[in-house]
């Protein structure tokens, strides 16, 4: 079970959680100037890494915050967490492992 | 409020249940003068520190950021919170009605809640001024660090007290024997 | 083999406590402190069950977890165990115990006859032949013959316990080297978790030779056992196995609690430890390997580590006259512990050319013959070994009498758990085995486990990996440590067997290599090696060596599988824990509930609640209540427990153009005092929730959600402020729980709310349709509102939830003269089932967008809110999609199975459309039906076919939703 360092909370386990998926998706606006395939890519297209990625998380079971975190699909290494409205971490150089 | 009713015993155990009077406070994006103006109005530091409690006129659990309980009715509340606040943007809401409080105490309290509950409580990681949203068998809840009347206190939602109730029940049953 | 009881010794056993068993239906006896292994060895017992694929009689391997042969059911009843290991079962008087894989006993089993037709089943027998015409046909068969051993099928009557850990330090594994590491960390006042696995802490110190710190093993893990009981923040568990490595240093520990006799029903039978560990030391030590020789598997074939803990720990002798067979140092000690066992050892054969001198002069000076550069090439005996014939090097073969061959072909580290945590192993080709190579982030891994094999190493090793300062514990007069040779197969004919669990022998992987399964995890799949509960524990190594040998690769290419948790089979009450029963899962009570249950109230679960589906009454069947609640809704008043409805406060300057963006519905336009039917769409469009949503202020609003959407709309709300929209000024706060909603519904409700006492006027005039007041209702405060779900006058009373139970009581009092009913779910959605209203999740699905509920008019909003923008994607505007209809059955007046297809004359679709909602209605006298249809809109009055279910052929109209007061005009009154 992944221990989630929740910024606020701090470090709990990955059941008090909730993974919203791929992080800093910009929604298109406005309505009326939205392509279909805009769209379709704001719904559907995902980055899915083989590495590090950055996703959000909300800690369902306790402040209830959505955060930002780094994590790597390969090894569930969690590299940085920050704040909803940040910008996107920077993401260490691949390992290449 | 009522008297708490025994809900389990055990050598080293007790684990009492009562209603609870208890508001929460909702803020949008507290500083330092507004958390400040409402220490002074319950005669307490401001527990501004994720997870921490204070106490004072009332005591007042961190919940989340601009976000607390207070154990007492709004009514009771509400006048010195609207004084500190003024215009500030704030949700007042009693939900004592919503919520049970449970007492766990003696030597064997921390065992039994690591039974149903992942987080670490023991005083290094979990001290007396400690408190946290997190999960009991299954159940969202607000546990309170032990301070000087040496017991947690559990708030969890009144429409599952049925649930940790027979919890409770089940997990202590080790240490009757 | 010829097993007894030695006269002295055995360090484990307590004599002057006997213990009565049996065993494949024969009364034995043993003592306190036995394993059913050691106890069954000194009774003699050779044969203690047959092996999984050909029933050949097999005895005792080994002497610990890695047993692979005698597999064995305890007890019988509800509390009937199957495949454990006797190795790791310790007596106790009466322990009933059998094999699991014979019948009728190990001694004369049926399924022999496999051993007889074996050359006709090799690896992969069965997926080469059952593949014509259907391995389906022949499925079922095989599987009732394969398995091993039987559960019981009645509730398991035992507790099983769960427990949390949080610690500094996990020693896992309680030998020397892991003693040390955790005498390290609690000296420095660390949080310290050491699990051994035996009954016993010590390790190989319980049965090698050892001496630590001046005191002999023994005392030194007594005294170190002492230290570590006594430090506050430190538990030492036995029986307690690291099962599995998990993410971010979580460890499962399943400790084993009470024997099966001696319990307290109150006492749990296992214990699951969740424990998260700063840093994790894997002290796990190593597994003897077998020798690959023709006939290794005959009873009387025993690891020579088994033999001699054997003799140490329990005084059970293997064998009168023993032959030790192997290829490395270590077993050597074995013939000096039989010695001095008294025992005869007829030779030790050593398939080194050249074995170390100091060795062979002192097993000789202790009359030990050993033969260097000799093999064993086939084994004697039915059922049990009575010779063995060894080959010289110059090839010269001769037979040794004898009921006990003690093998050893080198130790394998356990380095299961340290590759559960993603570490990579590397071949050490000098010592002929897979060790840890680069450490995970968190672990150390030493002693035996990290091929370190010298006592005084382990020790240090442990000592610096549980932080230990100053010197560590030293041992003394320590024998030279053991080395190893490479792994070799003896080459003669005959079934040599490298995985005794499995029955996979050195020919089964001669054919997975023909047919190019050469592959490890190929190979392990396609002949079973290293398998089911095993896991490869005695076999992987020997196989992997063999395989190399095999394509000519070497083992560091051919590599290994990668081991996976369990690392000992575990029951799965322990993973259950107490999540069983009414604690499965929490259900949310009504916060009447006990109102409820004096009103005859039938449960179910809805939505995470427990609910009144119906009140149960002599004299009716729940259908007949059923009706009987729906009928007095519609003819005098029924009073519906509404409390679990999703109230969500939403407030700040922003509210309404925060509830803009995420309902399909405007809500700004609502005005104070009144409320409004809104939809939730999701992103793509999708309807999520519905619900009623009233305007407390200008920046106050009471957003109603379902009763299951509850806690799931809070949520959305938060995460659409938090993520999307931070810069509103708007709180959220969900009230749901705080508040009971009880609701009169019925052309009497007003009468009987009159009649309850209520503090403002409630005519229609005064307190119109969509509209909320706060008043007092039987002295209580509460906030009313005027919606209605069954089409009906409805008063919707919230109070606060400790009062509920007491309106309850008030307005059933109030109601009777008038007739009122308390009304389940059940009657409560045929009731809008009736009027054609739209349920959420019942008659929507994860596609339906507003359109296809009547709700296409929410584009013609110029604000944007979720989902709008999916609305006006090509597959949203097509106009066959699924659409909300009525439903009307032709001629009958039965009502429809839900979710029963339709379908009409013409088209390509095999359905076009399906019931959602159905029920018989008492107030029409009819069946009465929701659907979705494809283009339903424009079908109205068409006739289709049911295409399913029990009312195939039935034929149904299309109607407008609402087959009851369609225009609505109740509602009003």
């Amino acid at each position: 079970m992944l221990l989630i360092p929740c910024p606020w909370c701090g470090p709990r386990d990955e059941t008090e959680f909730r993974c919203g998926g791929q992080s800093h998706i910009q929604r298109p606006e406005p309505y009326g100037a939205v392509g279909d395939q805009a769209w379709s890519d704001y719904l559907f297209t995902r980055a899915n890494p083989k590495g590090a990625g950055r996703e959000r998380w909300v800690h369902a079971f306790g402040c209830r915050q959505w955060f930002n975190l780094v994590r790597d699909t390969r090894t569930h290494e969690i590299a940085a967490v920050y704040p909803m409205g940040a910008p996107p971490a920077e993401i260490a150089a691949e390992t290449g492992r | 409020m009522a008297d708490p009713s025994a809900v389990a015993h055990a050598p080293g155990l007790s684990i009492a249940e009562s209603p609870v009077a208890v508001s929460l406070l909702r803020v949008r994006s507290p500083d330092t003068g507004l958390t400040t103006a409402l220490g002074d109005a319950f005669g307490l530091e401001w527990p501004t520190r994720p997870n921490t409690v204070g106490e004072g006129r009332v005591r007042a659990a961190w919940l989340a950021p601009g976000e607390w309980a207070l154990f007492d009715a709004a009514e009771v509340l509400a006048a010195p919170v609207t004084a500190a606040l003024g215009e500030r943007l704030h949700h007042l809401s009693d939900v004592s009605a919503g919520r049970r409080l449970w007492r766990v105490e003696g030597e064997r309290a921390r065992e039994l809640l690591a039974k149903g509950c992942g987080l670490d409580i023991h005083p290094r990681s979990f001290p007396p001024g400690s408190c946290a949203q997190t999960v009991l068998a299954q159940v969202a809840i607000l546990l309170i660090a032990p301070g000087g009347d040496g017991a947690f206190s559990i708030i969890a939602d009144a429409t599952l007290a049925a649930h940790l109730r027979l919890w409770f029940a089940e997990a202590v049953q080790e240490f009757i024997a | 083999m010829s097993g007894s009881r030695l006269a002295e010794g055995g360090s484990a056993i307590d004599r002057s406590r006997p213990l009565r068993f049996t065993f494949d239906g024969r009364a034995h006896t043993g003592f306190a402190g036995d394993t059913l292994a050691s106890a069954l060895l000194a009774a003699g017992v050779s044969v203690v069950g047959r092996s999984f694929k050909y029933h050949r009689p097999r005895g005792l391997l080994a002497a610990g977890v890695e047993e692979p042969n005698a597999l064995v059911r305890l007890e019988d009843g509800p509390r009937t165990d199957v495949n454990l290991r006797a190795t790791e079962i310790e007596l106790y008087d009466g322990l009933a115990a059998a094999p699991v894989n014979c019948w009728p006993s190990a001694r004369f089993d049926v399924g022999a006859i496999n051993a007889a037709i074996s050359r006709f089943i090799p690896a992969g027998f069965y997926y080469k032949t059952f593949m014509w015409p259907d391995w389906r046909w022949f499925e079922p068969p095989i599987r009732r013959a394969a398995g091993l051993g039987r559960i019981s099928t009645s509730p398991d009557p035992d507790r099983y316990d769960e427990r949390h850990a949080h610690c500094d330090l996990l020693v896992v594994g309680g030998g020397p080297a892991g003693l040390a590491a955790a005498l390290a960390a609690s000296r420095r006042g660390e949080r310290v978790v050491l699990a051994e696995q035996d009954p016993a802490l010590g390790g190989a110190a319980l049965w090698r030779a050892a001496t630590i710190d001046g005191l002999e093993g023994a005392a030194w893990v007594a005294r170190a056992q002492a230290e570590l009981d006594a430090a506050p923040e430190t538990t030492a568990l036995v029986r307690a196995t690291a099962i599995g490595c998990f993410d971010h240093n979580s460890v499962a520990v399943l400790e084993r609690l009470v024997d099966r006799r001696d319990r307290d029903a109150r006492r749990p039978r296992l214990r699951l430890w969740r424990v998260r560990a700063r840093r994790i030391v894997l002290a796990t030590g190593a597994i003897e390997r077998p020798l690959v020789f023709p006939g290794n598997d005959r009873p009387g074939v025993m690891l020579a580590s088994a033999v001699q803990q054997n003799l140490e720990r329990w005084a059970a002798l293997a064998g009168e006259a023993a032959v030790i067979f192997t290829d490395n140092d270590s077993a050597y000690a074995a013939a000096h512990a039989l010695v001095g066992a008294g025992a005869q050892v007829v030779a030790l054969l050593d398939r080194r050319p050249a074995p170390p001198k100091p060795l062979v002069e002192a097993a000789e000076a202790r009359g030990v013959r050993v033969l260097p550069g000799t093999e064993v090439t086939a084994t004697h005996g039915a059922p049990a070994l009575s010779a063995v014939t060894a080959r010289t090097r110059d090839g010269a073969t001769f037979k040794l009498q004898a009921d006990l061959l003690a093998m050893s072909g080198g130790w394998n580290p356990a380095v299961h758990l340290f590759s559960q945590t993603g570490g990579a192993l590397a071949w050490d080709a000098a010592q002929a085995l897979f060790k840890p190579s680069a450490m995970v982030r968190g672990y150390d891994v030493v002693g035996a486990a990290d091929a370190r094999f010298d006592l005084g190493g382990a020790l240090e090793q442990g000592w610096r990996a549980g932080g230990g300062h100053g010197a560590p514990p030293a041992a003394s007069g320590e024998a030279r440590p053991w080395t190893f040779s490479a792994i070799g197969r003896v080459a003669a004919p005959g079934k040599a067997f490298l995985d005794f669990q499995n029955d996979v022998t050195v020919d089964d992987l001669a054919l997975a290599r023909r047919e190019s399964f050469v592959s490890v995890e190929h190979l392990k799949r396609y002949t079973t090696l290293g398998m089911a509960p095993d896991q490869g524990k005695t076999s992987n190594v020997n196989a992997l060596a063999l395989m190399a040998e095999l394509t000519g690769r070497g083992v560091a290419q051919t590599g290994t599988t990668r081991f996976r948790p369990p690392y000992t089979p575990a029951a799965f009450g322990a993973f259950g824990g107490r999540m069983r029963g009414e604690l499965f899962r929490p259900r949310r009570r009504l916060p009447a509930h006990d109102r409820h249950i004096e009103a005859g109230a039938v449960f179910e679960e809805y939505g995470g609640w427990l609910r009144p589906a119906c009140y149960a009454h002599a004299g009716a069947t729940p259908s007949e209540a059923v009706r009987e609640e729906a009928l007095a809704v519609r003819r005098g008043v029924g009073l519906f427990d509404a409390s679990p409805l999703g109230k969500i406060e939403v407030a700040g300057p922003d509210a309404a153009e925060f509830l803009d963006r995420v309902y399909a519905n405007a809500m700004s336009t609502l005005k104070v005092g009144r409320a409004r039917y809104g939809l939730m769409l999701n992103e793509l469009g999708v309807v999520i929730d519905d619900g009623v949503t009233a305007r407390l202020a200008e920046d106050r609003f009471l957003v109603g959600a379902t009763g299951a959407g509850a806690a799931r709309i809070a949520a959305w709300l938060e995460e659409w402020l938090q993520c999307e929209w931070p810069h509103l000024d708007v709180l959220v706060a969900p009230v749901t729980t705080s508040l009971a909603v009880l609701t009169l519904s019925g052309p009497k409700a007003r009468a009987v709310l009159e009649a309850a006492g209520v503090d403002i006027p409630v005519d229609a005039a005064a307190f119109p349709h969509m509209a909320f007041r706060d008043g007092r209702v039987a002295g209580t405060p509460a906030r009313i509102f005027r919606v209605s779900f069954t089409g009906e006058v409805s008063y919707e009373i919230n109070v606060a939830a400790d009062r509920a139970g007491e309106l309850w009581d008030r307005l059933l009092a109030a109601g009777r003269p008038h007739g009122v009913r308390p009304v389940g779910i059940d009657a409560w959605m045929l009731l809008r089932t009736e009027k054609g209203y739209l349920h959420v999740g019942a008659d929507t699905d994860g596609g339906t967008a507003p359109g296809d509920v009547g709700w296409g008019h929410v584009l013609k909003r110029t604000h944007d809110f979720i989902g709008r923008r999916s609305l006006t994607r090509p597959a949203n505007l097509r106009e066959d999609r699924l659409q909300f209809v009525g439903l009307e059955v032709v001629g009958s007046s039965a009502p429809l199975t839900i979710g029963g297809h339709l379908k009409g004359a013409g088209g390509d679709e095999p359905s076009d459309g399906y019931v959602t909602s159905s029920g018989f209605s008492p107030v029409l006298g009819r069946g009465v039906a929701l659907g979705m249809v494809r283009g339903g809109r424009d079908r109205l009055g068409e006739e289709l076919m049911v295409a399913s279910g029990p009312e195939r052929g039935a034929r149904v109209r299309v109607t407008a939703p609402g087959a009851y007061d369609p225009t609505g005009e109740r509602l009003n009154g």
